[in-house]
Formats: structure tokens, C-alpha cells, sequence
């Protein structure tokens, strides 16, 4: 199954096989296990190098808990994880100092991730210090440039966390993961607090990095349009279970999974008013997610009674590098959820419009 | 100059400046500005253009690196400048809410999240009892698409993603039914499906109690769906203000046109030749 | 319209800590001056004292306050003012030696449980616990008695005595803070503990550490002065306040002074560092945290 998910276009260096994570961990005296379903499960990829792997899902379906896994920052519950000769199930601690250099995490909310007691020249520079044993005063120009390239002013150095906008917390967390010269880039949810302007510049900047050193990124995100046009591939999650893995031109065309669709169908789309809508359509399950079967069953619209709660949907290769985890077949999918392209192709309209 | 009577905060020429080093920069300047009572109004901008800086000083909020240089600012009638800390704070409590950018990290990480709504509600229910402050923490948690309110409240805030930490403290500032909520980002770490529940639920306030919103936000989109008027900001100025059709529509300041065309899509690759110049001094434009 | 710029200059409020002080309640001021006071005192003790504290005779025993001597003198003729005057070193010494040490010590190790939490936390905790319900009063007889009294001893053995309570409010603080992001991104960066804790930690703990500080110095000299009562502190001839009482207190009848003096000065003492640290706390504690960003 891992094998026909892996690209194979591209020589893989980042492999996650079977990951599971789940958070509770039995209590340090009873010894008891909470029944809470895992965080992560089952879930498999690989990232070759110089490949962008978008990671999209709901909210809290477990991105930033994959990501600080292979950062080391989190224990795999099961499952191998492997970075070119690496083994990364070992915690953070205990990994080479090379190997933290390599990979390097940017955090989901910048405003926990640096420390409002430092100014940014300080947070900036204290991996130069750390992996390349630069001094202050070397690597005052480093930091300098590194803060042109994400578009802030070198004065900002002198500056502490509270005294930017958010998006400028955002981008010097960014300059802080780039200052180690990583291969492996995992970026959490990086360009959403960004302008379009900003965000051109911040993946424009990796872009470039990526076709000098081959780096590799693992970008978790909710803009499908970003998604679109900046990922090589994409990796859909829903609750723990991956449910879609393909190229992007292939996973933003039909056939789609059912989630996949929905998800597409959500984008907002440009120009046009929402209607208020009845409180039927609440934001999220919040039943819990059923232990057998689709994960997706509760909401799918497509499900088959019988089937799709009771046994493990089955991966499907619908296209070289796509596969969808659904018991409907393929021609099954690409009939019933064609259409989900509807709001883009409305988007465009609107856009023709003006 | 009086506040119009459907406007329930109004910003007048409006300038605030930030310490840095011992000198005074203008963040804000010359800003003019009114929410309607019961509309949803959009801000956008470059990021870094000031709109934190403004829903914070929508707020009230005081700080010693910060000064309101020029302009006032009234909440229904009522100049912010004019009342005591403990006046604003009650204001804050009860009549307005802000949703902070990157509400996860407000949240206060010793306490529970029961204990949050608890101290949230006490304040403005006082007469609920414990099980009835509870269930009404678990409503608003569900409200916000938040799976397994109950033993959520039983879990600390770093216990939760950064979405759900976000939908958090929405939760926390809608369980106050202020009369004007400050939104800056709130949706932004959502994916599509989530997203569109909060904005759901946010026209279903508005109609179901006339919430007034500022809506701050880069997605050009997502304001488009649940504004009623748009204002753009640029490097400290609102450069173009009007109803959502035609400030998205029919953009007419360059610096809005720009923005729009070069809104990320899902079916066109972005072309950098569309995208705003950064900074400009801009010129401004009422709709 | 109004123009607000006048209104809200004229209420301007500091920023950052470098101003916190001025932010200080009044009350809390007052005590401020009042402890520099003190601190001046000590220090110029040697050009201020009118005599050697320690030296016996400088007038007939008991002589009521004068001219000559202020305070009066005591049953060895000493002057009471000049071995006040001296005493202030003393208790300043060893106060502030003991609440530093339990400031230091109690915060490292607050600070290394609250961050590696688990088992070494549970451990730790406990251990303090017991420490802690062993009434501090037995515990200081017990070592000074045992090791023999000395001022050194007293101070290290006070401060000590300070470390659990200490430990634990750091460690509660500690705890709020390493649950963030910043400290998950130093041990990405593979930070060492240490460096997590004094580079990371440390500079988010301050305000606790100082109010704790300010506390412990209340508390120390309080004690320091006690043990001295009993005779468990500083050893005579040394010019220290809670001897003095208690040299002082079977003579009462001959000269109130020799007691009067050093009570006084105690009793300010301590109000003092008590108002200011209340102040303190109002700045820098748990309440206002978010705020003295
Ligand atoms: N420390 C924790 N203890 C218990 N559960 C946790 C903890 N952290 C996260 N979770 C849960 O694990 C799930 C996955 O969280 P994760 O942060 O990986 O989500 P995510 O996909 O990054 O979501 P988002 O897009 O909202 O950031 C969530 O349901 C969350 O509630
Ligand atoms: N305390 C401060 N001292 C000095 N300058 C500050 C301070 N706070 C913010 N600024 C500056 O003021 C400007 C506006 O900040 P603000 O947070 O309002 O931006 P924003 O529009 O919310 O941006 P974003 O979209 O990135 O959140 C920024 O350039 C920022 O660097
Ligand atoms: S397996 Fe069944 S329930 Fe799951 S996505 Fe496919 S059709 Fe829907
Ligand atoms: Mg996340
Ligand atoms: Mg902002």
C-alpha cells in the first residue's frame, strides 16, 4: 500500500510509514490508557527531495501532530520514520545536531513559538550561533539579509516579538527555520496570516532556495489556492486518516474522495454574498469518529450503507502517483463528485465579471 | 462632531503613533471610520498596515508605547478617551469583544478551558450555577464546531490544535453577545468546511441579534461572502471604503484593484505582475 | 470633535519594566526610600556611628540618651546608637544573603522541575513537601545547634529553609510558560536543558523571582532576627539586633533603650520590606503578568 502512494517520479528522502501518534499516554501510577482514538493514524507518505508535499485537512486532524513527530518533538505511537539514512523515531534529544539542522519546523502560531523576552535580531541568530558557531557580531549581517529576504526592515533586529504585527511574528519565525540552512522544511500553516504581496515573497523565497538546495518541504496549510499552485503533491487528511494522496493537478480534478470534494466545495467563493443559511449546516460533526470503517462515514454523502462503516475502505491507484481510500471505485467518484469544481468554476466567472 | 445615529463606533481622523527608540512613528493616520450598528464591515490590508493597531485601539486599550496623537474614538456616544480603566473594562466585558489575531496564544494556559467560560460567563450571568455554566460553555463550543465539547473543558488550551485553539476564543468572545465584536483573523488557521460554519454562524448572530463586526482579514474571499461594506487599508490609511459589490467588484483604488486581481485562485497560477506594490503613499477613495 | 492628544498626555504611562518602578504604589515608594535608607545606613555605618560598637565604656553603663549618646549606652557602657547602626549591617547582610540564596537556589531548581515535568517533577514536589511540613523553626535549631551558631551559618541556613516554598511558586510559573512553543523550538534547535532554562525560561520568570525575593527577604529577616533572640544567631560581641534584645531585656528597668533601639529598627525593617513587597507583587505577580510584558 505505502509503495503505490509514493511518487515515482521523484527519488524519495523523507519516508513515513504506518505513523500513528496518539496523545494520552497511560497515567504514571494507575497505569490507565485512555480510549480517546489516536491523533495520527496509519498514516503513510514520502517526500522526495526538492518536493513540496502540501498537507491539507480539517482542523485538528492532525498536521502539526505529523509535523512535530518528524521533528522529534512528538514520539510516533507506532510506525517508521525515516529521513534519507536517519532514523527519525528517535526524539529530538537524541538526534545528531547535523540532523536538527537539517530538518527544521516552522510553528503554526508565531506568537508561542518566540520568545517575547528576545529581540528578533537574538531569535534570528541564535541558530547561526548554535549550528554554524557564528558569533553576534558575525552574524549581524546574516540576519540582516535574512530579514530583506522575508521582507521585513534590518531594523526590526532591535525589536521584540510584541512590538510587530502578526504577519512580521510569522516571517521572522520563517527567517529564523531558513538561518539553519535546512534540506527539510516543514512549515505549519506559514502564509496564512500574510497578504498576497507577503505571501508571494515568502513562497517565492522558498521556491528559489528549493530549486538551489534541493529542499524538501512538507507544507501544512488551508489555502487550496496556494496549495494549487505552489505544491508538487497533496496529502489530504481527515481526523488522523490520510484520504487522498496525488499530484495537485490530479487531486484538484475529478475523481475526487468524497471529503476531498466537500473540502473544494467550501472554498469561498469570490464576490458572491452568503445567503444566511439555516443552522442545519453546523461546522463540524462533533460526534466522536466511529472506530470501524470510513473515518469520513459520518459525513460522507456517498456512503454505502452496509459497507463503509463496518470495513477499512481499500486504497485505490486512480491515476500514476493518485490514489483515493474509498470503496467507491473510480468511475463511481469521478461521476458523483465532478462537480464539486462548481465554486471554482463560479470563482472564475465572478472574476471574469468585473 | 456627532456620532450618526446608526453608527455605534465611529473613528475620527484618527492617528496613533508607536514608540521605537526613543522616537514617535505614525502607524495610523488620519483614519475616519464608522461601524453600523448591526453590519459586518471588512478590513483588509498589506500586513503590517495597522489593522491590529486599530482593533486594539477600537478596544481602548492603553498602552505606555502607544499614543492616540489626533482623533477620537466614540462607542456609542461614548468617547473611549473620556472613561476610567475600570469603565473600559467593564465596556470591554459586556458591550465589545475582540477576537485577538492568533487567538490561541490569549488563551490563558493554566486554566482549564471550563475555567475560562466560567470567568467569561460570571461576569455576565451571575445568577448561573455551575452545571448551567457549563452547559452553556458546551453550547458554545459546539457552536464553533469544537468535537467533544464536554471533556474539552476539562483540557487545557496547548491540549487542542491550532485551529480548535482559535475557535476557542471566538467561542469565548461570542459567549458575551457583545453589541460590537472585533474579529482579526479569526478565521485564518480554519480549513474551508470549518471556515464556512464560522461564518454561518456568524450571519445567523447578526441576524438573530443585530451583533455589530469588524471583520479583520487577508482573505479577500471569505469577507466577500459575509461583508456588508468593505474598507481597504493601506500603510496606515483607509484607501477605499464602500459596499462589498463595489469595493470587490469594482475596485477603484489601485492599491484594492491590485489586491483583487491578484487574489490566489484555484484555477489560474498567480501572476506576480498582478500583485500590489507594497507601500505606496496612497491616495484615498469614498464610496 | 475633540482633540484627544492633551487628555491622554497628561495620564502618560511608562513603558516596559525599565519604568516598572515608577508604577509602584505609593505606600510601596515610601517603603522604597525607606529601604534605601536603611542601606545607606549599613554601609556608611564606620563614618556615621559616633563610637566602635563593640567597644565597652565609652560612658558609664545605662546612661540615659544625651547629647553624647543619642540612644543612650547599655550595661557595658556600649553606645546603643553606633551598635544599632552596626546591627543594620548585620540583619541587611544576612537577610538579603539568605533570601538570595533561596531565590537562586529555590528558583533553579523551580525552574528545572517545572520544565522537565514527569516523574522528576512528582519526585522533586514530594521531597519539598516533606521538607516543607518540618516546622522551620526545629529545622534551623537543629543544624545551627548542632554546627555551632554563626552568622554565616544562620544566613545559609534560613535561605535554605526558604528554597522549597520558593521552588514551588517558580515552578508553578515555570509551567505556565514551558507548555509554549518558544521552549519546543529551543529543544528543536537542541538547546541544552540549562541553556532552555536560564536563556528561555529565566527572562519570563523574573517578575516571580522578585517578588519571591522580596518576600523571602521579609521572612529571613524576621527569622534572622528571632534566632538571634534565642541566641542561635550572631554570637556577642557582634552588634545584631535580636541579641541585643535579648542582652538587653533582663535590664529593661535599668535603660529601655538598648531594647527600644534595635526593636524599632526591626519593626520599620520589616513593615518596610513588607509594603514593598506588596507593591511588588501588584506589578509583577500572577494577576498582572500579561500585563508588565
Ligand atoms: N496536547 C494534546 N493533548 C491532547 N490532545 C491533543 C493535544 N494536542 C492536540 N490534540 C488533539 O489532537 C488532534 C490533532 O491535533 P493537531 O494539532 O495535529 O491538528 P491540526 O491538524 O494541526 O489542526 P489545525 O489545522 O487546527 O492546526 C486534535 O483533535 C487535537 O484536539
Ligand atoms: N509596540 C510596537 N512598537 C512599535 N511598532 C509597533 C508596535 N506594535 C506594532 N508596531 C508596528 O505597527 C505596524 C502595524 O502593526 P499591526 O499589528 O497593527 O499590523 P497589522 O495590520 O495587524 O498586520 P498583520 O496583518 O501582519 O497582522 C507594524 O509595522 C508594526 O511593526
Ligand atoms: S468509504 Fe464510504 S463513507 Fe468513506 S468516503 Fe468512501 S463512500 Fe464515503
Ligand atoms: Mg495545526
Ligand atoms: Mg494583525
Amino acid at each position: 500500500m505505502t509503495a503505490m502512494i509514493r511518487s515515482t517520479a521523484i527519488v524519495p528522502q523523507l519516508h513515513i510509514d504506518n505513523l500513528s501518534c496518539r496523545y494520552e499516554r497511560p497515567h504514571l501510577f494507575s497505569g490507565r490508557r485512555n480510549k480517546t482514538p489516536p491523533a495520527v493514524d496509519d498514516v503513510s507518505f514520502a517526500v522526495g527531495a526538492g518536493e513540496t508535499l502540501a498537507l491539507v485537512g480539517e482542523s485538528g486532524s492532525g498536521k502539526s501532530t505529523i509535523a512535530r513527530t518528524i521533528a522529534g518533538l512528538f514520539p510516533a505511537a507506532a510506525g517508521r520514520l525515516r529521513y534519507g539514512g536517519h532514523d527519525l523515531t528517535l526524539p529530538v534529544e537524541r538526534r545528531a545536531a547535523e540532523l536538527r539542522r537539517l530538518i527544521q519546523i516552522i510553528f503554526q502560531n508565531p506568537d508561542a513559538s518566540l520568545n517575547r523576552r528576545h529581540r528578533i535580531g537574538s531569535i534570528i541568530a541564535r541558530p547561526l550561533r548554535l549550528f554554524f558557531g557564528l558569533s553576534d557580531a558575525d552574524s549581524r549581517q546574516e540576519v540582516a539579509s535574512l530579514l530583506e529576504a522575508v521582507r521585513l526592515p534590518t531594523d526590526y533586529a532591535e525589536r521584540f516579538p510584541s512590538e510587530i504585527s502578526g504577519g512580521e511574528r510569522q516571517r521572522v519565525a520563517i527567517a529564523r527555520a531558513l538561518a539553519a540552512r535546512p534540506s527539510l522544511l516543514l512549515c505549519d500553516e506559514i502564509v496564512s496570516a500574510l497578504d498576497v504581496s507577503a505571501q508571494a515573497t515568502i513562497l517565492e523565497l522558498l521556491r528559489s532556495i528549493q530549486t538551489q538546495t534541493r529542499l524538501s518541504m512538507l507544507f501544512i496549510t488551508h489555502d487550496l489556492a496556494v496549495v494549487r499552485w505552489f505544491a508538487d503533491r497533496v496529502a489530504v487528511l481527515y481526523r488522523g486518516h490520510l484520504c487522498e494522496v496525488g499530484p495537485v493537478e490530479r487531486v484538484f480534478a475529478p475523481p475526487y474522495h468524497p471529503y476531498t470534494s466537500l473540502l473544494l466545495e467550501a472554498v469561498p467563493v469570490f464576490g458572491r454574498r452568503r445567503e444566511a443559511a439555516g443552522d442545519a449546516a453546523s461546522p463540524a460533526v462533533t460526534s466522536s469518529p466511529p472506530t470501524t470503517g470510513c473515518a469520513f462515514a459520518s459525513q460522507c454523502r456517498h456512503r454505502i450503507d452496509g459497507l463503509c462503516r463496518s470495513a477499512e475502505p481499500p486504497w485505490r491507484q486512480v491515476a500514476p502517483g493518485h490514489a483515493i481510500r474509498c470503496h467507491l471505485e473510480a468511475s463511481d467518484l469521478n461521476r458523483i463528485t465532478g462537480r464539486a469544481a462548481t465554486g471554482a468554476r463560479l470563482q472564475v466567472a465572478a472574476a471574469q465579471k468585473s | 462632531m456627532t456620532a450618526a445615529a446608526h453608527d455605534l463606533m465611529t473613528v475620527a481622523s484618527l492617528t496613533v503613533d508607536y514608540r521605537q527608540q526613543g522616537q514617535w512613528h505614525s502607524v495610523i493616520r488620519d483614519l475616519s471610520l464608522a461601524v453600523r450598528r448591526g453590519e459586518i464591515l471588512g478590513l483588509a490590508g498589506e500586513s503590517g498596515c495597522g489593522k491590529s493597531t486599530l482593533a486594539s485601539v477600537l478596544l481602548g486599550e492603553r498602552r505606555g508605547e502607544r499614543r492616540l496623537r489626533a482623533g477620537s474614538v466614540q462607542f456609542d456616544g461614548i468617547d473611549l478617551s473620556t472613561l476610567r480603566a475600570r469603565e473600559l473594562r467593564r465596556l470591554r466585558g459586556v458591550r465589545l469583544a475582540l477576537v485577538p489575531q492568533n487567538g490561541g496564544a490569549s488563551l490563558t494556559p493554566t486554566l482549564r478551558i471550563g475555567s475560562l467560560f466560567a470567568e467569561t460567563l460570571r461576569a455576565h450571568r451571575p445568577h448561573m450555577n455551575k452545571a448551567e455554566l457549563a452547559a452553556e460553555a458546551r453550547r458554545q463550543l459546539s457552536q464553533v464546531g469544537l468535537p467533544d465539547p464536554t471533556g474539552a473543558l476539562a483540557r487545557f488550551p496547548h491540549q487542542f490544535s491550532g485551529g480548535q485553539q482559535q475557535r476557542i476564543a471566538l467561542a469565548l468572545a461570542l459567549c458575551r453577545m457583545p453589541d460590537l465584536l472585533i474579529l482579526d483573523e479569526p478565521t485564518t488557521g480554519q480549513d474551508a468546511m470549518t471556515r464556512r460554519g464560522i461564518i454561518d454562524l456568524l450571519i445567523r448572530l447578526r441576524l438573530s441579534s443585530r451583533m455589530s463586526m469588524l471583520y479583520v482579514s487577508h482573505d479577500l474571499a471569505t469577507l466577500s461572502e459575509i461583508c456588508d461594506r468593505i474598507a481597504i487599508m493601506h500603510a496606515g490609511e483607509i484607501v477605499e471604503i464602500g459596499q462589498m459589490e463595489d469595493v470587490l467588484l469594482r475596485p477603484r483604488h489601485p492599491y484594492t484593484r491590485a489586491l483583487v486581481a491578484s487574489i490566489p485562485r484555484l484555477e489560474a497560477p498567480p501572476d506576480p505582475a498582478l500583485l500590489p506594490a507594497s507601500r505606496r503613499t496612497p491616495e484615498r477613495i469614498t464610496a | 470633535m475633540t482633540d484627544l492628544s492633551v487628555l491622554l498626555e497628561s495620564r502618560p504611562r511608562p513603558a516596559g519594566r525599565r519604568f516598572a518602578l515608577q508604577r509602584l504604589p505609593v505606600s510601596a515608594k515610601v517603603a522604597g526610600l525607606v529601604l534605601l535608607a536603611y542601606a545607606a545606613v549599613a554601609m556608611l555605618a564606620p563614618a556615621i556611628a559616633p563610637y566602635p560598637p563593640n567597644e565597652i565604656f565609652v560612658g558609664s553603663p545605662f546612661e540615659p540618651p544625651s547629647a553624647a549618646f543619642l540612644l543612650g549606652t547599655d550595661s557595658l557602657g556600649r553606645d546603643v546608637l553606633s551598635r544599632t547602626i552596626y546591627g543594620s549591617r548585620t540583619i541587611l547582610l544576612m537577610g538579603g544573603a539568605a533570601a538570595g540564596l533561596s531565590a537562586s537556589i529555590g528558583g533553579l531548581l523551580g525552574m528545572f522541575i517545572g520544565y522537565r515535568g514527569g516523574v522528576l517533577d512528582e519526585v522533586a514536589m514530594r521531597m519539598l513537601e516533606i521538607i516543607m511540613s518540618i516546622p522551620s523553626i526545629i529545622f534551623a535549631l537543629l543544624i545551627v545547634g548542632s554546627l555551632g551558631a554563626s552568622a554565616p551559618l544562620v544566613a545559609v541556613t534560613v535561605g535554605l529553609l526558604s528554597v522549597p516554598n520558593v521552588a514551588r511558586v517558580v515552578r508553578a510559573a515555570t509551567q505556565s510558560v514551558a507548555s509554549e512553543d518558544f521552549i519546543t523550538a529551543a529543544r528543536a534547535r537542541g538547546e541544552t536543558s540549562l541553556s532552555i532554562v536560564l536563556r528561555e525560561l529565566l527572562p519570563n520568570v523574573t517578575g516571580t523571582l522578585i517578588v519571591e525575593f522580596s518576600i523571602r527577604t521579609g521572612y529571613s529577616i524576621l527569622f534572622i532576627g528571632g534566632l538571634g533572640f534565642l541566641g542561635f544567631g550572631a554570637q556577642p560581641p557582634t552588634a545584631d539586633w535580636g541579641l541585643m534584645v535579648n542582652e538587653g531585656r533582663g535590664t529593661i528597668d535599668a535603660s529601655i533603650w538598648p531594647v527600644a533601639a534595635p526593636a524599632a529598627g526591626m519593626a520599620m525593617l520589616v513593615t518596610a520590606v513588607n509594603l514593598f513587597t506588596d507593591g511588588v507583587n501588584r506589578l509583577f505577580g500572577p494577576a498582572e503578568q500579561g500585563g508588565v510584558r
